[in-house]
């Protein structure tokens, strides 16, 4: 059963309907790796194993009863502690939701459940989802499967490590820099970031509302698709979520001999700062495609001088205003110090949040206070209108951009805590994706003799995401460089 | 660069963050940092660029009839998580 | 030495009659067990979103349409940041730049020369009005405040008036007119003392005939509409006082204390906030049709002024009894229902509604009255109709309206089982009328020598000899008959 854990979705999906081994059979192997040896990883924020052993039941009594609930039912997948699960709590790595406990599903995990998985654990993350290495968390720093001293990236932290460790076979994360793609990317794994209003944002805890996307990871692009398929679509809860007829992910993955599309590849995001091994990785890849025939055009997108600011000031300026709920009243932590009122806000935010956290929250509030607004976020949407109009100008000539995920690989662990700046400019190629709404996927394209894996970034036109899933599975197909297993 | 100035002590006040001395001058200066890079957008030519608020494009209205659902758990949803409760409402250091 | 004038703006909210609340679906309703109408979103919740109540537009719709607003063809949503322990999410959802409804005006009565005599009208010129959603209550106790978030969320209307008025009076009468037109369009029924209805006053004054405004004063706290009244003319005359000592006025926010007739500084202008507007990102815009303006312009009633003008100039209905019908789309709608059944005689009816009716119902909560009432205006307009053929006397009318309206019984049932109808033995009738004459020789030479009047008197000793128990016109014809031989 040990090596259950390394199946692809497609493989152990398979299994299951064949009913080669049971749900509880499969869930009880990821757990089994999980205690094994999450105590060095600690992707997990915290399980609950009964909860998740009576789905896994409860999917295989209906599989015998002949009532499988699709694909997805009996495979376990992983949360970002940052999706509302009914019962179980809801941290998003932060010390001021400590010991809350939500009342409500998200839709997501609604979802999820209809669709019959099985959800295993709470996963760690960058406080807020602020932050790109875990190291942001309240509670604990989680390691790269492929180098415990380096960081998975983040803020998906736990969600990306996970999967790679083998810990679970799929999970969910959110992106609303690059929080899927950058951690996907130095794990070594897949993960998407669907285009704005593809999966319902209800029951996900918001960072920048207008930025915010769930997306999933998984070691195959199928995998992807799978979770894909199920959590999109219009949501009544969710005022944001597009009413869109929802296309067939899955086959996208099952033809790989589709269209040969046109790849731009933007000059920009491969200048100073990038590292050589990532920058030959990503151009192997590239020649990849162009010997499979598809066209290769160089592109520019100018604006992404822009895209760090731009997103530090609308992002923080949407945190400082949803955060705000965070006070010590209703729900979250209250400070035991606090004698009267303004002491209760003060001290229970200033005890309960983290410095990035709060470092955010200032320069949120900072952009938008009376005085500042135009020149900052006032402008700063019509930078963002900038950068839209700079990809769709891109999109008027080619279909889909290649792009580096990550500047760097996975960094060590404290090398980039003291300085803010330098670790925003760790997603310089992420942000703009979200900043114009886009569908974006990393897929891993090779690793640095290191050994550390190194992602490939595909960023697609609006609601384009079977196209970015079917090129990234022909890339897996002919390069399974996501089926490597770390040694841990 | 300009807007340079940042009182911090006015926006801790504003985002109701207790800072204490250590912690304020550092925050001083990494915001002053951050917001000195951040004011590269004022280089950017967008005076005939209407603003992007959102990233959807919903043709008509979201909205839902006016159709009520009583809440099931009432007070207890509320009650769970609550930091101090008495006779089901919440309680708070006098306000005023 | 100089004359002055106020210049007095007022800023009303008025909760929304909908049935849940702005941006979720639990409802609200006054005076509920503490924080049972409350689910995730009226919590805050994290993950939790708003999702616009149709219904709460549409009536915002409706109001603007009332008050002759400009209806905003697209709108957008912003969060008003700050914190206070009765707001779940420390931000507001409401309108800043782009308000649903925009400009319009009042139409407002003020009182006339006596109470039978109508009042001049005037129209206040309104500023905006737009959506945002309510708080939660807070009550203080000892050293602990207490919240309850049932009222959270609850649809808000805030009704902005340019600084156009300059009394009390005619802030009372602008009050009286905006509850009145929110009631007929059934937004709001405006209790005040359940918070339906609260009011904002911004106060300045200045020299007459200058166009300027002064430094203004905001007045917050006014939680009834005499306590509205009483708090301009109290802060009008602090204003003159302070100017008739040479001082200035100082911009800042008062609380009025009814119970104290004072008020007190709650902030001063430095301590004004910096609300951090910004676009709500989690709400689509509000777009609106031609069609869909033009839809709700449908659903409205006609207006209460246009109604009383309407019954003075056609229906030729006194003053007073207009002012009494008109401003209540209750009162009014049976009114015209009946006459509906019955229209030789509109002022019978309005006579029976106006004191008869009202009466019945003021005497237990006007609300549950209306709910548990039995009588209908067919039975009303069968009152009149059955006294003016001659079938019922007047005294035996208020006999059978009582009746009718304790068991919502037909009049024409009632009058036959109480044999209250008019027998007429016309023979007795006949000997009765001439011991009359014979009684009172006077008024019948006067009446024989061509004075009209003089009948009366005998009709009247007529009456009161049977108990009123006979028609009177039958007992005109038998006078005139015996008078004339």
């Amino acid at each position: 059963m040990e090596n259950l854990i390394w199946g692809t979705f497609e493989q152990l999906s398979e299994g299951l309907e064949k009913k080669q081994f049971s749900s509880v059979e499969l869930t009880k192997a990821f757990i089994a790796r999980t205690y094994a040896i999450d105590k060095s990883l600690k992707a997990f924020l915290n399980f609950d194993e009964k909860k998740t052993l009576a789905e896994a039941e409860a999917s295989d009594v209906r599989r015998s009863r002949g009532q499988s609930l699709g694909r997805l039912d009996g495979v376990p997948v992983g949360l970002k502690d940052i999706f509302a699960e009914k019962g179980q709590r809801l941290t998003c790595g932060s010390r001021i939701l400590e010991h809350f406990v939500s009342p409500y599903d998200a839709t997501v995990v609604k979802k999820l459940k209809d669709a019959g998985a099985v959800l295993w654990g709470r996963l760690n993350m960058d406080e807020f989802a602020m932050g790109s290495s875990s190291e942001n968390s309240a509670f604990q720093v989680t390691s790269n499967p492929w180098d415990l001293d380096r960081v998975p990236g983040g803020s998906s932290s736990g969600s990306a490590a996970a999967v790679a460790a083998g810990e679970v076979s799929l999970s969910l994360g959110t992106d609303t820099g690059g929080s899927v793609r950058q951690p996907a990317s130095m794990c070594g794994v897949v993960g998407l970031k669907p285009s704005y209003g593809c999966i319902s944002r209800y029951g996900m805890v918001a960072y920048a509302s207008s930025l915010d996307q769930a997306g999933p990871l998984a070691r195959t692009a199928g995998g992807v698709a799978a979770l894909l398929q199920v959590l999109s679509g219009a949501d009544p809860k969710d005022s944001t979520c597009a009413r869109m007829h929802v296309p067939d992910y899955l086959a996208a993955v099952q033809s790989s001999e589709g269209k040969k599309w046109i790849l731009g590849v933007p000059e920009e995001y491969f200048g100073e700062g990038l590292d050589s091994e990532v920058k030959s990785s990503v151009e192997k890849a590239i020649h990849f495609y162009e010997a499979q025939g598809y066209i290769v055009k160089p592109v520019h997108l100018t604006s992404l001088e822009y895209a760090i600011p731009v997103y530090y000031i609308i992002a923080t300026a949407e945190a400082s205003s949803n955060l705000a709920r965070y006070d010590g009243i209703r729900y979250t932590y209250r400070s035991p110090r606090a004698k009267n009122i303004d002491e209760v806000y003060d001290q229970s935010r200033s005890e309960g949040l983290g410095e990035e956290v709060k470092r955010r929250i200032l320069l949120g509030t900072y952009v938008l206070s009376s005085g500042y607004y135009d020149a900052f976020y006032g402008k700063a949407q019509k930078v963002r209108r900038l950068i839209y109009n700079d990809f769709m100008r891109a999109f008027a000539e080619v279909d889909v951009l290649v792009t580096p995920t990550s500047p760097v690989p996975a960094f060590k662990k404290g090398e980039k805590t003291s300085d803010p700046l330098a670790m925003y400019l760790s997603d310089l190629y992420t942000i703009s994706v979200n900043l114009a709404g886009l569908p974006a996927i990393s897929f891993p394209c090779g690793f640095t003799n290191r050994g550390l894996p190194i992602g490939c970034q595909l960023i697609g036109k609006p609601w384009e995401e079977t196209t970015l899933l079917s090129m990234a599975y022909t890339f897996e197909k002919h390069h399974p460089f996501n089926l490597k297993i770390p040694n841990l | 660069m300009m807007h340079s100035e940042i009182d911090i002590d006015h926006l801790a006040k504003l985002a109701r963050i207790e800072l204490d001395g250590h912690k304020r001058e550092t925050f001083l200066n990494q915001l002053q940092d951050i917001v000195g890079y951040c004011s590269k957008v004022c280089e950017a030519g967008v005076e005939n660029l209407e603003p992007r608020v959102h990233s959807f494009s919903h043709e008509g209205n979201f909205w839902a009839e006016d159709i009520p659902e009583y809440p099931e758990d009432g007070v207890d949803f509320l009650s769970r998580n609550a930091p101090e409760m008495k006779e089901k409402q919440i309680v708070v250091p006098r306000v005023l | 030495m100089t004359q002055y004038e106020a210049v007095i703006g007022l800023e009303v909210h008025v909760q929304l009659k909908t049935q849940s609340k702005l941006f979720t679906r639990a409802p609200y309703r006054y005076g509920v067990e503490p924080n049972t109408l409350v689910d995730e979103v009226v919590l805050g919740l994290p993950g939790s979103l708003p999702v616009l109540n149709k219904a709460a537009v549409l009536k915002t719709v409706q109001v603007g349409l009332v008050f002759d607003c400009e209806i905003a063809r697209q709108c957008k949503w912003d969060r008003k940041n700050y914190f206070y322990p009765d707001s779940p999410k420390n931000y507001q959802i409401s309108q800043f730049d782009q308000p649903l409804c925009l400009g319009g005006h009042v139409e407002i009565e003020l009182e006339g020369p006596a109470r039978n005599i109508q009042g001049k009208h005037r129209k206040v010129a309104l500023n905006r009005i737009h959506l945002e959603e309510d708080v939660g209550k807070l009550t203080h106790l000892g050293q602990i405040s207490w919240i309850d978030y049932n009222r959270a969320g609850t649809p808000l209307i805030e009704i902005v008036s340019e600084p156009d008025m300059h009394s009390p009076e005619e802030v009372f009468a602008y009050l009286k007119s905006l509850v009145m037109h929110l009631q007929y369009v059934d937004a709001s029924d405006c209790d005040m003392e359940k918070g339906q209805l609260r009011c904002d006053a911004n106060i300045s004054v200045r020299p007459q005939g200058t166009t300027s405004l002064g430094t203004k004063v905001e007045l917050k706290n006014l939680n009834s509409i005499s306590g509205v009244c009483n708090g301009v003319r109290h802060e009008i005359n602090r204003q003159l006082y302070a100017i008739e000592r040479g001082q200035a006025v100082v911009q800042e926010t008062r609380r009025w204390d009814a119970d104290k007739s004072e008020s007190f500084v709650m902030r001063s202008k430095e301590d004004a906030h910096d609300y951090r507007y910004f676009t709500d990102p989690d709400l689509c815009p509000i777009c609106l049709s031609e069609a869909d303006i033009q839809a709700q312009k449908k659903t409205l009633p006609e207006f209460p002024f246009d109604k009383q003008e309407r019954y003075l100039r056609t229906l030729q209905l006194p003053y007073t009894v207009t002012s009494v019908i008109c401003p209540d789309k209750r009162l009014s709608d049976f009114f015209e229902s009946a006459l509906g059944f019955y229209a030789k005689n509109p002022l019978g009816i309005a006579n029976w509604i106006v004191n008869d009716l009202l009466r019945e119902l003021a005497a237990e909560d006007m609300h549950q009255a209306w709910k548990n009432l039995k009588m209908d205006p067919r039975q009303v307009a069968a009152l009149v109709e059955l006294v003016d053929s001659g079938i019922l006397s007047k005294q035996s009318a208020k006999e059978v309206f009582d009746a009718t309206f304790k068991t919502g019984e037909d009049p024409q049932k009632i009058v036959k089982d109480k044999g209250l109808e008019i027998s007429v033995d016309v023979d007795a009738l006949k000997i009765m009328c001439a011991e009359i004459i014979d009684a009172f020789p006077k008024p019948a030479e006067e009446f024989r020598s061509g004075k009209e009047k003089a009948l009366n008197v005998l009709k009247g000793q007529v009456v009161k000899h049977t108990q009123g128990k006979v028609p009177i016109s039958e007992v005109d014809r038998l006078l005139r008959e015996l008078l004339s031989q």
